[in-house]
């Protein structure tokens, strides 16, 4: 009784009428997964589209199709598929190999092994997906020239760990930002930033690169991104008492422009006061007829553009260079250094690899599929 | 079309003459652009139509080389291209300023690869509909000199699968290369993005077609509907997509602006 209701969900699992049924459900999930705007990635949109459409957003949250990729049926479906993919592949692959043992039909062997090769291909693939759902890390750290950070959990600003990152955890290697470039386009804005990454083992330089956008460092799996960068100006404010308020590296946030790239950062509420900071930063500031005309974007003589707020009110507005002082309400703000920073985000991905490697492996059983295809 | 319009079969071969005439064209504006912008041509409406038009037409044109039967497909091809060609040319030519994740070989590859399976999607829709056509009129018994020069129904079915099958592997290099290049400039192969899940979405379309032939004999009628079904489902991802979804594909946010 057993082995014949064994035998029956065998016969269940490898039909290939279970295969279309479940293509056809992935697709018809992708779908809605697209075409429904999803709480989980844009809550923003699907509020939006909740609040223009009531009736059809509470069967989409009923049926949980505001969040299709997380929901149980989804991954109901992506279970029964594995386990359909995995029993049709074993199930060709047994036929492959009675076929070759048995030395029949070698001539139209290749188009008997493709759909094994292919299917074997996907499920690797899927391997791969799952390796990284399990075990891949996320973070963002900046390092500033001169400093070294570690590659440990509380250095990360940013950090997302899937449930079983921590069988590996984190290395531990010292990363440094040596050196920062800005290259500049054919009109002489910025067309993008080079930054001179250091992976340290203690004192010992394992590996140095020039990472920028779209490439990587990567040393034994860690990939490290160039995510955004910028200047920091180390910034003082000091008291009617001359009393030191606040001292600290001030990130500048890099934006692109049209027109110009301009350094920047908003808001900023001073650690320790009621003071709020909008600083526009200028890394060589030249004034002329009291307006700001220079487009560097390389160190020089820099300058900042500073309003100062108390309780939502402009308290000064005015531009401090490097060694002055902007004074206000008896106190006084002022710059002297200025590093580079580098904001990286930090990958681990071990299924990565699995995964590009399913996608050869099918992509070989495909051509090797078309190739060996025989007429009507 | 006009061959087929007034059943003048010798005007086919001219379908073809005027197909790499136009090809040549095309083919000037495609590698001026090219000089002009420092970059294929694949940013922005003006780029990305008139490039997905060229590969179209020059798919079609090597297609002719090796299945020299198949010059009717170009009723279906040849207005695919003029349509695309004038969107092209009618939309906004500027040049934009290209992120520097795009410059990479793996995104040549993922575009390369991009035009040959829309191209291998028309030529399947191409004989899709012809085999359509072809097998209402032998039911009702009339004829066209045309249609009767097109190969065997049974041989058109099986173009279609071929066509089809190879359109799949298409976008499965399309995909995976898409993914790698993701990898390389984000650290994410996968994003869930619009346009990323939609290319899935035509991946498994082309898959349920070959399963349902090889498993259930979907053969046919059926078998061309359903290719017809298909395109449609990869030219949404195309035209629709970028319509109504934002997409890290910041080329085919072309259709919002």
């Amino acid at each position: 009784m057993g082995a014949e209701f064994l035998g029956k969900l065998w016969s269940f699992f490898k039909s290939r009428k279970l295969a279309i049924f479940l293509i056809a459900a992935l697709v018809i999930s992708f779908t809605l997964g697209v075409l429904i705007p999803q709480a989980a990635s844009r809550p923003d949109r699907f509020s939006l589209w909740a609040s223009e459409h009531p009736f059809w957003a509470r069967i989409a949250q009923a049926l949980s199709l505001d969040e299709v990729f997380t929901s149980w049926w989804f991954a109901l479906i992506s279970f029964f598929f594995f386990v359909n993919l995995f029993a049709c592949t074993w199930d060709q692959g047994a036929r492959a190999w009675r076929l070759w043992k048995n030395r029949t039909s070698i001539k139209n062997y290749p188009g008997i092994l493709a759909p094994v090769v292919i299917h074997a291909g996907l499920i690797v693939v899927v391997l791969g997906g799952l390796a990284s759902a399990g075990f891949k890390m996320t973070g963002y750290m900046t390092v500033m020239e001169g400093e070294v950070r570690r590659e440990l959990r509380e250095e990360y600003e940013v950090l997302s760990e899937a449930p079983f990152f921590g069988l590996i955890g984190h290395r531990g290697y010292g990363i440094g930002l040596k050196k920062q470039e800005r290259v500049l386009d054919e009109t002489g804005k910025v067309s993008y930033i080079k930054s001179e990454i250091v992976v340290l083992d203690e004192n010992k330089v394992l590996l140095e690169k020039t990472v920028e956008a779209g490439s990587p460092l990567i040393y034994k799996g860690l990939a490290l991104y160039e995510y955004n960068a910028g200047f920091a100006p180390l910034v003082t404010i000091t008291g009617p008492d001359g009393r030191e308020l606040y001292k600290g590296f001030l990130f500048m946030q890099t934006l692109p422009g049209p027109p110009e790239t301009t350094y920047q950062r908003k808001n900023f509420s001073v650690p320790g006061t009621s003071f709020v900071l909008d600083v526009r930063f200028y890394p060589d500031m030249v004034i002329r007829g009291g307006k700001v005309v220079t487009r560097k974007f390389s160190l020089g003589t820099p300058g900042m553009e500073v309003s100062i707020f108390q309780n939502g009110q402009e308290v000064v507005k005015g531009i401090v260079k490097k060694g002055e002082k902007l004074n206000f309400a008896g106190n006084s703000l002022s710059f002297g250094e200025v590093r580079q920073w580098t904001g990286l985000e930090v990958v681990y991905d071990p299924g990565a690899k699995i995964l590009f490697g399913g996608c050869v492996v099918t992509l070989v059983g495909m051509a090797l599929l078309y190739l060996k295809m025989r007429g009507p | 079309m006009a061959s087929l319009t007034f059943k003048k079969e010798q005007w086919l071969r001219f379908g073809v003459i005027f197909s790499f005439l136009a090809s040549l064209p095309l083919t000037a504006g495609i590698i001026a652009r090219w000089i002009e912008t420092g970059h294929f041509p694949y940013w922005g409406p003006y780029e990305v139509f008139t490039s997905y038009a060229w590969g179209a037409l020059l798919f079609y044109l090597v297609v002719q080389l090796f299945k020299p039967n198949l010059k009717i497909a170009g009723t279906v091809v040849a207005p695919a291209v003029l349509l695309m060609t004038g969107i092209g040319v009618m939309s906004s030519t500027e040049m934009g300023d290209i992120p520097k994740t795009f410059f990479t070989y793996w995104l040549w590859i993922h575009i390369f690869f991009a035009k040959l399976s829309y191209g291998s999607v028309l030529i399947s829709t191409a004989l899709a509909l012809s085999y359509l056509i072809k097998s209402r009129l032998e039911e009702k018994g009339a004829t066209n000199p045309l249609l009767g020069k097109l190969p065997p129904l049974t041989k058109i079915d099986h173009l279609i699968y071929q066509f089809v099958a190879f359109g799949l592997v298409m976008l499965g290099i399309m995909i995976a290369s898409g993914a790698v290049w993701a990898y390389k400039a984000w650290g994410r192969y996968w994003g869930w993005d619009p346009v990323e899940t939609w290319a899935l979405i035509s991946w498994l379309v082309y898959a349920l077609y070959l399963h349902l032939r090889i498993a259930l004999g979907w053969k046919g009628k059926r078998s061309a509907w359903f290719a017809i079904f298909a395109m449609v489902v990869v030219v949404f991802s195309f035209f629709g997509i970028p319509l109504f979804y934002d997409s890290i594909h910041e080329h085919l946010n072309y259709l919002k602006e």
